[in-house]
């Protein structure tokens, strides 16, 4: 899973948002690292969308244009965990803490903020699963 | 609407209709929103997001078709570039004997063009007798005045394309897209003006102008099609085809003859496989939103 991805469905875990809602949730669980861009969050959203992590909950209009929210589905909250899991056990290696210290950092309240688990070692291109 | 807004359309253009139609408005207000008050231009990374995505969009969406129907429709695209481009210039070079009264040419010209575009415009009941119409046609006239008996089988080469084209648009009932139009329409473009490079042949000036254009055409073609890879690999794929009908003549020529092949016909045959390879590769693999 990407960066960009992982902050995308970590903005959802408290519920539903908008688009430019998920682009500060973002940027805010992120402190300010992840921006992400108007195109790369549509192009997010549909490939989250697609692989079933993130379904469509609401549409209004606002302003005359169609706002559609997006909430974080059961398959997209244990992928989040997953992940989360992953890269504790990755900061584990760094930190040396024990893994009963990782799974209370791997629970899904707690990954909002990875900088806490030392560096993160994302997966690159080829190897994401999401 | 304000500047700011005008330009995001401009940019949304950039995805195919049917997803602009539905996320139009959506991406639209979300990048107002993101946006600082009083910016007039998107962010660069804003506009560069959108372009991206909608390369994305448009690529995903041409690889909905199975690899099957994906490769037919390559395959007729060639076919259809093939009697765009190639088949008059060598009526006219190879003619043998007395020359054929240039309402013959232009009927031949007529029929090249009507069923190169057929696919895209006219029912299959039309195309293919059109196309089996161009088959007989092309090869009569290449067995009787272009080779002779002796190379009798090289008629063949003028008649397996259009019957390609028809066997295509008997089996396909997906239409080619309309995107692609404009591939045979600039490859018949450049044949016409090589066509009339050999009328002006006379006027030095005028002929090499000619030719440098319609040699900027056909190179633009090329061009085009492979930096299209990004979003379909099929009209590579198609001119790859065609790459490999235009050289195989020359070898089976070679090979009659028995001369040597030299190594730029094998790099002829063998680069255009190279590209083709990719390109399939392109289409096979999964949209990567």
């Amino acid at each position: 899973m990407r960066e960009p991805t992982y902050y995308v469905l970590a903005s959802l875990l408290d519920g539903p948002l908008h688009g430019y809602a998920i682009i500060k949730r973002s940027e805010e669980l992120s402190s300010g690292r992840v921006r992400l861009a108007t195109g790369t969050l549509y192009t997010a959203l549909d490939r989250l969308t697609a692989e079933g992590y993130v379904r469509l909950v609401s549409e209004e209009i606002v302003s005359g244009r169609v706002r559609r929210s997006y909430g974080l589905t059961d398959p997209g909250a244990a992928a989040l965990r997953a992940e989360a899991a992953r890269m504790a056990e990755a900061a584990r290696i760094v930190t040396g803490g024990t893994p009963a210290r990782v799974s209370r950092r791997a629970r899904p309240g707690r990954v909002t903020s990875p900088a806490s688990l030392a560096r993160p070692v994302w997966r690159g291109r080829k190897a994401r699963t999401a | 609407m304000s500047s700011l807004e005008s330009r995001a359309r401009r940019l949304l253009r950039v995805y195919p209709r049917s997803y602009r139609d539905d996320r139009g408005e959506e991406i639209v207000g979300t990048l107002l929103e993101a946006s600082a008050p009083g910016r007039d231009w998107p962010a660069p990374r804003d506009a560069w997001s959108l372009i991206a995505g909608g390369l994305r969009a448009r690529a995903a969406q041409n690889r909905q078709l199975p690899l099957a129907a994906s490769l037919r429709l390559a395959l007729l695209l060639a076919a259809s570039l093939w009697l765009a481009a190639s088949p008059l210039d060598a009526m006219w070079a190879s003619q043998s004997g007395t020359p054929l009264p240039g309402l013959v040419y232009a009927a031949f010209a007529l029929l090249l063009v009507a069923t190169s575009t057929a696919p895209w415009f006219a029912d299959r009941r039309v195309t293919i007798p059109l196309a089996l119409i161009t088959a007989v046609a092309l090869g009569l006239n290449a067995y009787y005045r272009g080779y002779g008996p002796q190379f009798g089988w090289a008629a063949a080469l003028f008649v397996v394309p259009p019957l390609v084209l028809a066997a295509v648009v008997a089996a396909e009932p997906v239409r080619p897209p309309r995107c692609w139009l404009w591939i045979p329409g600039s490859a018949i473009v450049a044949s016409a003006l090589f066509f009339i490079q050999y009328l002006v042949a006379y006027s030095a000036r005028a002929s090499s102008i000619i030719g440098i254009a319609a040699t900027v055409i056909e190179y633009g073609i090329v061009c085009a099609t492979l930096l299209w890879l990004t979003v379909d690999a099929r009209p590579a794929i198609a001119l790859v085809i065609l790459g490999e009908w235009l050289v195989a003549p020359g070898l089976a020529f070679s090979a009659t003859d028995g001369a040597r092949l030299t190594g730029s016909y094998y790099a002829a045959l063998v680069a255009p496989l190279a590209i083709g390879g990719l390109a399939i590769v392109r289409l096979r693999r999964k949209a990567a939103l």
